[in-house]
């Protein structure tokens, strides 16, 4: 790329308008301030484009588009950027749920000045975690990503929100305080003193991690970014936050937030400590197990249709989390292509129940009912989604699911078997959920006299959703290229983890 | 002898005597609000001074004066500069503030201000238990009478004065009851003598006794609990102004003491001190972060927010290593510009409506640059990243874990984690400020009158608190030079 940092462009660009729009633009004027930030994340948007454009697949496995530049050397701080094919697949889908959130946030008028400043912010910081490799440097921008939700679904929530918004930022928190303690032991475990994720990893490899210092700090980072990745018994935050919060936040949070968590246990705490990974991984699938089951009946106890969408997040995250727990590549790949389906669907549901919620001031199932002979378009896109959830094939979910129940059942042991087993039946349980969605909110005769006044889609709020749709319908029905970036990227992972004694 | 090394502390003296007879020339009901400018460019031009000096070759023996008195080393230095940095702060938040409460007092105050930095620039840098002990006194007497400035306008700022100087008192008797052990002990006052004595001295009763009445002494100095007592009252009731500069000022003298006679002198015995103030660092953890959930004061809030901030610094002294000194530095800058800058806007927010915790809704709405100071400052005091108290934070836990894991002392790496967990706890309190300026509404939306001294205040602090966060880099090598 000719020595432009790309990398840096991507992250500091939404947060550098967001900056701008705070400071300069004055508050009465919405109208620029919604241009202004979507002009941020369509150029993010760009710039992605122009990576995948520019990236080298061939070696997918190695960082590429690096830029370094010592901050604090005697403490191993480093600014240190970089892209591998997870990264990538990453940053692609942080991109598209950011332009999307931005649409569907076209409506906001109170105080749209901060909230399209916050959201800027978040999204940047996201950007910027997903390419960090220096895990001071990685660990300083998750907090950055995370803390402006705070004030996102306090101001802009409904219901409990500041309720939630306080229970959300401190469970997130109080993850990442554990976070602070196994970096820095991962600093001082290794000779010489790094922050370097590859550099640690090499160190790792090279045994410089005892089994009991892994066995102990293990299961400290993994939780620690297990909690932002909904684990259970962890997950309390994420329905209350994702019910609260406004639209474009729930579609942030669900969509990419949850996938930090995910991406951080794949790449510090599996990467980082493989011998502490092996020790743990039966745990760990037991509780993505409860995550998968327990998020399913959960979603399907519940009639509000953010909390149903919260709980299959939940869901299908333990999916991510069982994936990862197999440590083995089958199940590895499936993770982090389940990480971008889940990714780009829950992001297209929260839209979608936005955009009713704006119509009918209810998003309580009973209440609702017919909608699909007023709003045939958002009806549409609510069944593509749904069948996307409960992985039907052509879909995107389809591939990655497939690989972790393969991944899992495929693995020596028969534990995996039967976990992959009982897991399996979570899709009736989804199915369920899935399909009384669909027909208590859009089909049947209309409840309320007054639906029969609502208006479809719009076509500001038609571009995210065909854009999401889109992707996932590409990814569903030729999953092909985006599975080679993963496994590619998947391998130093696979040759760290497989490399152990058995 | 050579005086030379003193030329800060002179010029301070200067000031401090410019600002006394500018005060007693001056007509009577005259306006004294240009002595807290005088004060400000004073203390801005001896910072600019000691900053350009090159530090002092402290190997071997640190220049001295009046016999070993006063030593003018490094550290003394990088106290001094904390000091001046905090002084100027202050002066400039004071210029405004008084006017606003109608304090008659300006020029008394105003030279009390600087006979006070004064007094801890020499307590930071004196040699011997004599002159350490008359320079704390100096400091004392002059915090009390700045506290209760407000006399005749707020009974609780009498009332605040009077506690503050009987707990004060109690404390210099325990300290003083302690040198005077160590005195009967060794025979010598001089620190460097002690650290001579003590390499080869036994565990005594005796000596177990002076170094815990030592240490409770200096516990009330830096506020940790149980000896955190004073801290609330005293916060609350003095002017924000002299708020902010005892929760700044004040501390760093505290842990220059320990520094200097703790960790320097009795290095030997960092066996018997650091357990000492490590039961003490997991009380202010739980006792300080707790009570602060309860609080509707801002200014209780912050007290019971600076008493666990005292609690953190510790892990830099306990570690006793010099990456935990340069840790324990760093933060205490960091803390300084925070803490100015976070009591500098709820001196301009409290001008009308008073300090109470609800007086801060809507801010967002009213003076969203204040409030947005506020929350830079907030998130400093609560580790949040970009900000300085991120890095800092970082910094003190990097030395304790390196202390922890590398040479095994389990209890700090398990009192570490202590910390970090309630570290979250403050989070709580430190969201509650910040809900109340972003979530909830206010009733009054006039924005608040934001003067110009105010102003200068207010970008210092906010650019340090960034820059400290973001590249520390520069700051940490000065730190180094200091301290190699």
């Amino acid at each position: 790329m000719n020595g432009f940092p790309i990398l840096s462009a991507i992250w500091l660009l939404p947060f550098v308008m967001g900056l701008a729009i705070m400071a300069f633009v004055p508050d009465k004027d919405s109208k620029a301030i919604r241009w202004l930030a979507l002009a941020a994340s369509g150029c993010s948007l760009l710039l992605t484009a122009l990576l995948l454009f520019h990236f080298d697949y061939a070696n997918a496995g190695q960082l590429q588009f690096v830029e370094r530049f010592p901050l604090v050397p005697e403490l191993g701080v480093e600014y240190h950027l970089g892209a591998d094919g997870i990264s990538l697949l990453m940053v692609v889908l942080n991109a598209i749920i950011l332009f999307t959130g931005v649409l569907a946030s076209w409506g906001v008028k109170d105080r749209s000045k901060e909230f399209f400043t916050l959201l800027l912010l978040l999204g940047g910081g996201v950007f910027g975690v997903f390419t960090s490799f220096n895990l001071y440097v990685f660990f300083a921008l998750y907090e950055v990503a995370v803390l402006p939700m705070y004030l996102l679904i306090g101001i802009w929530g409904t219901g409990p929100k500041e309720y939630s918004a306080m229970k959300l930022t401190l469970m997130l928190m109080g993850g990442s305080a554990f976070l602070l303690l196994g970096i820095l032991a991962l600093y001082y475990g290794s000779t010489p003193h790094t922050l370097d994720i590859f550099e640690l990893n090499r160190a790792a490899q090279a045994g410089q991690f005892s089994p009991g210092f892994q066995k102990l700090w293990f299961p400290v980072l993994f939780l620690g970014f297990g909690v932002l990745a909904a684990l259970w018994p962890f997950h309390t935050w994420s329905p209350d936050g994702h019910a609260s919060a406004p639209t474009a936040v729930s579609m942030l949070h669900a969509g990419v937030l949850m996938k930090l968590g995910a991406y951080g246990c794949l790449r510090v705490a599996i990467f980082l400590l493989p011998v502490g990974a092996h020790f743990w991984a039966p745990v760990i699938a037991v509780l993505a197990l409860v995550n998968i089951v327990y998020g399913s009946i959960g979603a399907a106890a519940q009639t509000d249709l953010k909390y149903v969408t919260a709980y299959s997040s939940v869901s299908h995250m333990g999916l991510v989390l069982l994936g990862m727990a197999t440590l083995d590549t089958l199940g590895l790949n499936g993770a982090v292509l389940q990480m971008f389906a889940h990714g780009i669907m829950t992001a297209t549901f929260f839209a979608l129940i936005g955009m009713t919620y704006g119509r009918t001031h209810t998003r309580l199932m009973p209440k609702l009912g017919g909608l699909a002979q007023v709003m045939p378009f958002i009806a549409a896109a609510y069944v593509i989604a749904g069948m996307a959830g409960l992985g039907l094939p052509g879909l995107s979910s389809f591939p990655a699911e497939l690989l972790v129940f393969l991944g899992a059942y495929f693995t020596q042991d028969v534990f995996f078997k039967v976990v992959a087993v009982i897991a399996l039946t979570s899709i009736v349980f989804t199915a369920l959920y899935v399909l009384r969605v669909l027909q208590k909110t859009f089909y049947g005769p209309i409840t309320d006299p007054q639906f029969k006044e609502l208006k479809d889609a719009t076509l500001v709020e038609r571009m995210p959703l065909v854009l999401l749709i889109t992707v996932m319908v590409v990814v569903g029905v030729y999953p092909f290229p985006v599975l080679k970036l993963i496994d590619a990227a998947v391998l130093p992972l696979a040759r760290t983890l497989g490399s152990l004694p058995k | 002898m050579n005086l030379q090394v003193m030329l800060p502390e002179f010029a301070v003296l200067s000031l401090g005597l410019l600002v006394f007879f500018a005060d007693l020339a001056a007509p009577e009901g005259a306006s004294r609000r240009y002595l807290g400018w005088v004060c400000a460019l004073g203390f801005a031009a001896i910072l600019a001074a000691v900053l350009a000096q090159p530090f002092p070759q402290d190997l071997p023996i640190p220049p001295t004066a009046f016999g070993g008195l006063f030593i003018a080393d490094s550290l003394g230095r990088v106290f001094t500069v904390l000091f001046l940095a905090a002084a100027l702060l202050a002066s400039l938040a004071s210029v405004d503030a008084l006017e606003a409460r109608g304090v008659r007092w300006q020029g008394e105050y105003y030279f009390l201000l600087v006979m006070v930095t004064l007094a801890m620039m020499c307590l930071a840098s004196s040699g011997d238990l004599l002159s350490l002990y008359v320079a704390l006194e100096l400091n004392s007497l002059g915090f009390y009478a700045l506290v209760s400035v407000l006399k005749g306008r707020s009974l609780v700022s009498s009332e605040a004065g009077i506690k503050y100087l009987i707990l004060g008192a109690i404390a210099s008797a325990l300290l003083l009851y302690g040198f005077s052990i160590l005195y009967g002990l060794s025979g010598t006052l001089s620190l460097q003598g002690l650290a001579a004595w003590a390499q080869g001295a036994e565990h005594t009763p005796a000596m177990l006794l002076a170094l815990a009445l030592v240490t409770a002494g200096l516990a009330f100095k830096v506020s940790l609990v149980p000896f955190h007592m004073w801290a609330p009252d005293v916060y609350q009731a003095a002017p924000t102004p002299v708020t902010a500069y005892l929760s700044v000022a004040s501390k760093a003298a505290g842990l220059a003491l320990l520094v200097r006679v703790l960790d320097s002198t009795f290095r030997d015995f960092a066996g018997v001190w650091d357990k000492l103030l490590m039961v003490l660092m997991a009380l202010t953890f739980v006792w300080a972060n707790v009570v602060a959930l309860k609080q509707k004061d801002l200014k209780r809030l912050m007290a019971y927010s600076s008493v666990a901030q005292a609690g953190y610094l510790m892990i830099g002294i306990v570690a006793g290593t010099s990456l935990g000194l340069q840790a324990v530095l760093f933060y205490a800058l960091v803390y300084l510009f925070t803490n100015m800058a976070a009591f500098q806007v709820i001196q301009l927010v409290s001008v009308k409506g008073g300090p109470e915790l609800s007086g801060l809704k809507g801010l967002a709405r009213r003076s969203p640059g204040l409030a947005l100071i506020l929350l830079t400052a907030v998130l400093s005091l609560a580790g949040i990243p970009p900000f300085g108290g991120f890095f800092g934070k970082y910094f003190l836990f990097a030395a304790g874990v390196q202390e922890g894991l590398l040479d095994g002392r389990g209890w700090l790496l398990a009192l570490v984690g202590f910390a970090v967990v309630m570290s979250i706890v403050s989070l709580f309190y430190y969201l509650v400020v910040i809900k109340q300026m972003y979530i909830e509404p206010g009733e009054d939306n006039a924005p608040v009158e934001t003067p110009v001294a105010a102003r200068l205040a207010l970008g210092i602090c906010t650019v340090m608190i960034l820059v400290t966060g973001i590249y520390p880099s520069p700051i940490l090598s000065w730190l180094k030079q200091a301290l190699p």
